[in-house]
């Protein structure tokens, strides 16, 4: 939020006109609530000494300082790396040299359409680096610079880079419009690459970054407290069913290693989550074990740089190897899914143990010959095969107080193919079930504007502003069709779509689809639930609780 | 002929030009991109602009529903609440009709002598203004609470252990 | 501003070839010279950006999907094989799509503003105005260049007598009018009337994606002038162009200026070329989210600089230092040494 003028300038801020500026010559609003807090030092110190020579130097600094405490040879430094990644990387060198500025890309972005700053176009936060590129690398460029839209790496171009490059959440939804597939993720990578080496960072992604190497989990929760909290949610589980599930941890000689999210673990409402995959894999019988060592599944190096991506990621083969299992179960989750998709085998296949094998579903004999080279199954092809397969007993009525519809998360949508396997779970333990419109799902999913590192509550209104697009589509459903809860298979979803909800389409709450796979799942033969994963009553028992109301339905 | 009949007359375009005025509160560079008279209310910004405004015209003529009025202005305000407004300026599209009714129709009421009229339409809306105050900090302490509740939900149960280690510890001093 | 210095620059490069040809007699230099440099230009340019783009590593697939992927059962759940591609060929199909079809523009939405019973609503629809546009251009432009082929062949292919005659269909004026001509000046204007009108487009505008548009369309015009009003003589450039391609290079007395300067435009675009975002043309090829399946799962990609260095942080360190409350909450220890509370050591 800018200052509160004073009237005078009020009167003159309605008919202020300034002269329109090419967007090169339009200043940058650093004010607080336009950027995420820089990461403490003494986690970039630990960084630093991991992974040497990736973070600059370690220091206290503030992007509404006018000193941002660069090194003195950050030019250097940047355009060095910039030289380097362009000989590493072939999609940042083609994507700099062969956009024509079509347009299709500029109303697709969710932060464009909820802001209409011209920069949040993809086209011109891809043209915030593509300027550098020609101005320090093209012939062209140099020459002529203002006519090829050119310019040379600045102090303010960087400070330019780290506003806008940390308000893109690596959706790709334009690089699904785009005619070359031009991928603006990709370029927010990059950038965010060289801004490391400078050490310009964020504390919402160094810390959980530096925890989740240390303790496994983002949060930095050592083992122990880890696995009292697990044990909670067993208790918890057996309040609901009376069932004591095992959940068992770094244990070896089991077949599958299970890894989610652990946001799943310690956030609401991502535990009651947590506790469907318990709920599931007891009712199988299956046979496997949770790790904290590797108890993150979510890679937050992917929003550093490759290098700590690989880093935190070699810890799922590291621990299978470990225990001894042959396949690793990934939970309900976004960005990890693409690390696992596109990443993983490429970054540390060769670190599979020799035990590990093609997963296969003990229960039903499925060999998922798509993941032979990772050995990673994603929970909902291995529900959805369990489903075809008639091995659960589901009693879909238990979610009749749920009007659901579907929010496909950025990238199992746009960086995976996974659409198909996580509506066929709902659509089995729910009876009613309602998309959103066809343009805002699927391949064409609006994002969350939380991913990427941007779930941070200092920039909520930006979070806001880019979630418009989706609570609008959702408000459209919930209007229609009475919608009350939205499902989705993404940790960082299940926190961001929360006051996304609450602000555009108030009474509509988050759900993963596995708590919906809990609710609906049937222990054993003739077994009465009267409480849902939240504690509370069930269609048809509300008569038998007290007149309590749970806090968060109050509003409802 | 009431000023309110004259204003119901030409409602369609006076609301109109009044999204316009609303349009004008935005950056420059943002009000070119989002496009020329024709299509500059093709997005969901300018769609909200255009409806509550739209709306909000007529319940002023009518002025006998309060609920109406709050929820158009909500529509509006919430938009204007995340985006990078100071509070003043969110709701200073309120004023912007002010300014249109007196651009419009200040110098023929001053020679009728029915200026009378216009000022009473005015006590409407600094009325609406006040409704628009109202909401906005709404809207603010709602993001604020939201806020909160991020960080706590974050750590649920974290949280809830936190609480359990509290009860071991009394356990503990006891004996 | 940026479109208007485009157009400047184009009406100066027009000159210097009316004055180059007419008063200071440079007819071998503008009909020899400055095409065969230009076409080395262009031919080592495209070369070498290209090679440039094919040295640079790609180290990991990172296919955009756009629908279904390969499902463990493809009868249950459709795969979507052209937008997400599971296999070479598949991936094959998606580049020729791509590239033939523009599929990812055919895609296009566009915001627009609807009536309903309950009020506005916006709703993403398929606007297809930019594909039309783009398909109209480039297919024109493709057609366009192909005829050109009659020059440099002897004899004339009978594919391109063929394409001549359904081109001309029409059977418009003296030369025949050709069709692609028309559509041709029509996509360029299309698409410069679109940069110069939509707001977006416009505030992204560089000169440089104003000047090849009016570079083309001034090509375009000076070649419908020589032919259907200059009537330049055709044997006569025959003789100039078939020169060209065997190395016997000669000017014959009877060419017009009209050819001079169109040949002029078409020298400095194929120079351009290789410096510009025209290498679109080429870049499309090598794009990594089109045109690598997605596989990754299933098959292993080598990234040629993966690091083997960067390891996991080391479990058995992660034991070290948690050992002791992981022992007192019962968690299994691979080091048992790891659970013993530091003063017990001591």
């Amino acid at each position: 939020m800018s200052d509160i003028p004073k009237a005078d300038e009020l009167f003159t801020s309605i008919d202020y006109a300034p002269p329109i500026t090419g967007w090169m010559e339009t200043p940058v609003d650093f004010s607080p609530g336009n950027w995420c807090y820089p990461a403490k030092p003494e986690k970039m110190e630990y960084m630093d000494s991991k992974l040497p020579g990736l973070w600059g130097k370690a220091r206290e600094w503030s992007p509404g300082d006018l000193d941002w405490k660069l090194p003195a040879n950050w030019k250097e430094t940047v355009v060095n790396g910039f030289r380097e990644r362009l000989d590493k990387f072939r999609s940042l060198k083609v994507f700099m040299d062969i956009c024509v500025r079509c347009g299709a890309c500029a109303d697709k972005c969710h932060f464009f359409i909820g802001s209409g700053d011209p920069k949040n176009m993809p086209v011109l936060r891809a043209e915030l680096m593509r300027s550098v590129y020609r101005g320090e690398f093209t012939l062209a460029g140099k020459i002529m610079s203002k006519l090829t839209g050119s310019r040379v790496m600045e102090e303010d171009v960087l400070k330019e880079w780290f506003i806008y490059f940390y308000q893109c959440t690596q959706c790709r939804r334009c690089s699904l419009f785009c005619p070359y597939g031009i991928d603006t993720a990709e370029m927010t990578m990059m950038a965010r690459e060289l801004m490391h080496l400078v050490g310009l960072n964020t504390n919402w992604i160094m810390e959980p970054v530096a925890n989740c190497n240390i303790t496994g989990n983002h949060l930095g929760i050592q083992p122990h407290a880890f696995k009292d909290i697990v044990d909670f949610m067993v208790d918890d589980i057996e309040e609901i069913t009376g069932r004591r599930v095992k959940a068992p941890l770094n244990e070896h000689g089991h077949d599958i290693l299970f890894i989610t999210p652990s946001g799943d673990v310690f956030a609401d409402p991502g535990i009651y989550t947590f506790m469907g995959y318990l709920m599931l894999f007891d009712y199988l019988d299956l046979d496997y074990t949770l790790s904290t060592y590797a108890s993150e599944g979510g890679n937050f190096g992917s929003f550093t740089n490759n290098e700590v991506m690989k880093k935190l990621n070699a810890k799922m083969y590291h621990e299978a190897n470990r225990l001894g299992c042959k396949w690793i179960l990934g939970g309900e989750c976004g960005h990890m899914w693409r690390v696992v998709h596109q990443y993983m085998d490429t970054m540390n296949g060769d670190t599979q143990g020799p035990q590990m094998t093609t997963p296969t579903s003990p229960i039903t004999g499925t060999v998922f010959d798509t993941s032979a080279a990772t050995k990673m199954l994603h929970i909902t092809e291995f529900t959805s095969d369990l489903i075809k397969h008639n091995k659960l007993k589901l009693d879909p009525s238990r979610n009749d107080h749920l009007r659901v519809t579907f929010h496909d998360s950025c990238n199992p949508a746009r960086g995976m193919g996974l659409l198909e396997e996580p509506r066929h779970v709902i659509r089995s333990v729910c009876n009613n079930f309602f998309e959103m419109p066809e343009s805002t799902i699927r391949e064409q999913t609006f994002c969350c504007a939380g991913g990427a590192g941007l779930n941070t509550e200092e920039i909520l209104e930006i979070r806001l502003r880019g979630g418009l697009p989706r609570g609008n589509a959702l408000k459209y459903v919930q209007d229609k069709h009475d919608v009350n809860t939205m499902a989705c298979i993404c940790a960082i979803d299940r926190a961001t779509l929360i006051p996304l909800a609450d602000y555009w389409a108030p009474g509509v709450i988050i759900t993963g689809v596995h708590e919906m796979v809990a609710n609906a799942l049937v222990f054993e033969e003739g077994e009465k639930r009267t409480l849902d994963m939240r504690l509370e009553p069930l269609p048809g028992f509300e008569d038998e609780e007290d007149d309590w109301t749970p806090p968060n339905k109050e509003d409802a | 002929m009431t000023f309110e009949s004259i204003l119901a007359e030409r409602t369609a375009e006076l609301s109109e030009k009044w999204a316009g005025l609303v349009l004008q509160t935005y950056p420059r560079e943002t009000q070119k991109i989002w496009g020329r008279q024709k299509d500059r209310f093709d997005n969901p910004v300018g769609v909200t602009i255009i409806e509550a405004t739209r709306e909000l015209f007529p319940s002023l003529l009518e002025w006998d529903d309060a609920e109406k009025i709050s929820k158009s202005l909500d529509k509006l305000i919430r938009i204007r609440a995340v985006q990078d407004f100071s509070p003043s300026q969110a709701i200073s599209f309120v004023f912007l009709l002010k300014k249109l009714l007196r651009d419009e129709f200040f110098k023929p009421m001053k020679k009728e002598g029915t200026l009378e009229d216009l000022l009473r339409f005015e006590a409407k809306i600094d009325n609406l203004a006040m409704m628009a105050f109202d909401i906005y900090s709404k809207s603010r302490e709602l993001i604020y609470r939201m806020r909160v509740d991020e960080v706590k939900r974050a750590q649920h149960n974290l949280l809830k252990k936190a609480k359990m280690i509290v009860d071991v510890t009394v356990e503990e001093s006891t004996d | 501003m940026n479109a208007l210095y485009s157009l400047l620059f184009v009406f100066l490069l027009v000159l210097i070839p009316l004055f180059g040809v007419d008063a200071a007699h440079l007819r071998t230099f503008f009909g020899i010279c400055i095409p065969v440099t230009a076409f080395i230009i262009f031919l080592i340019g495209f070369i070498y950006k290209v090679i440039n783009w094919g040295r640079s590593d790609v180290p990991f697939r990172i296919p955009t999907t756009g629908g279904q992927f390969l499902s463990y059962d493809p009868k249950m759940f459709k795969q979507n094989k052209y937008d997400c591609p599971q296999t070479g060929a598949q991936t094959f199909v998606r580049m020729v799509l791509e590239v033939f079809a523009f599929r990812s523009l055919f895609r296009n939405t566009a915001a627009s503003l609807h009536e309903t019973k309950d009020g506005h609503v916006v709703a993403y629809k398929s606007s297809k105005w930019l594909w039309l546009f783009a398909i109209l251009f480039h297919y024109s432009f493709f057609i366009v260049a192909l005829r050109h082929l009659r020059l440099f062949l002897e004899p004339i292919p009978f594919f391109l007598k063929g394409m001549e005659f359904v081109d001309g269909l029409l059977q418009i004026g003296t030369p025949t009018m050709y069709l692609t001509d028309v559509c041709l000046i029509a996509g360029v204007v299309l698409l410069l009337g679109r940069r110069l009108i939509d707001p977006k487009i416009n505030y992204i505008s560089y000169a440089s994606d104003y000047f090849p548009l009016v570079l083309i369309l001034a090509v375009a015009l000076s070649g419908i002038y020589m032919r259907y009003y200059a009537k330049v003589d055709v044997i006569a450039i025959k003789d100039l162009t078939m020169g060209l391609v065997t190395f016997n290079y000669h000017v014959p007395e009877t060419i017009g200026v009209s050819f001079f300067i169109h040949v002029f435009l078409v020298s400095i675009l194929m120079a351009y070329f290789p410096f510009s975002k025209l290498m679109h043309m080429p870049g499309i090829f090598l794009s990594p989210t089109r045109n690598l399946p997605n596989d990754t799962r299933a098959k292993h990609h080598v990234n040629p600089w993966n690091d083997p260095n960067i390891k996991a942080h080391a479990y058995a360190d992660y034991e070290k230092e948690f050992g002791v409350p992981m022992a007192e909450a019962g968690l299994p220890l691979d080091n048992p040494e790891n659970g013993k509370a530091p003063e017990e050591e001591a």
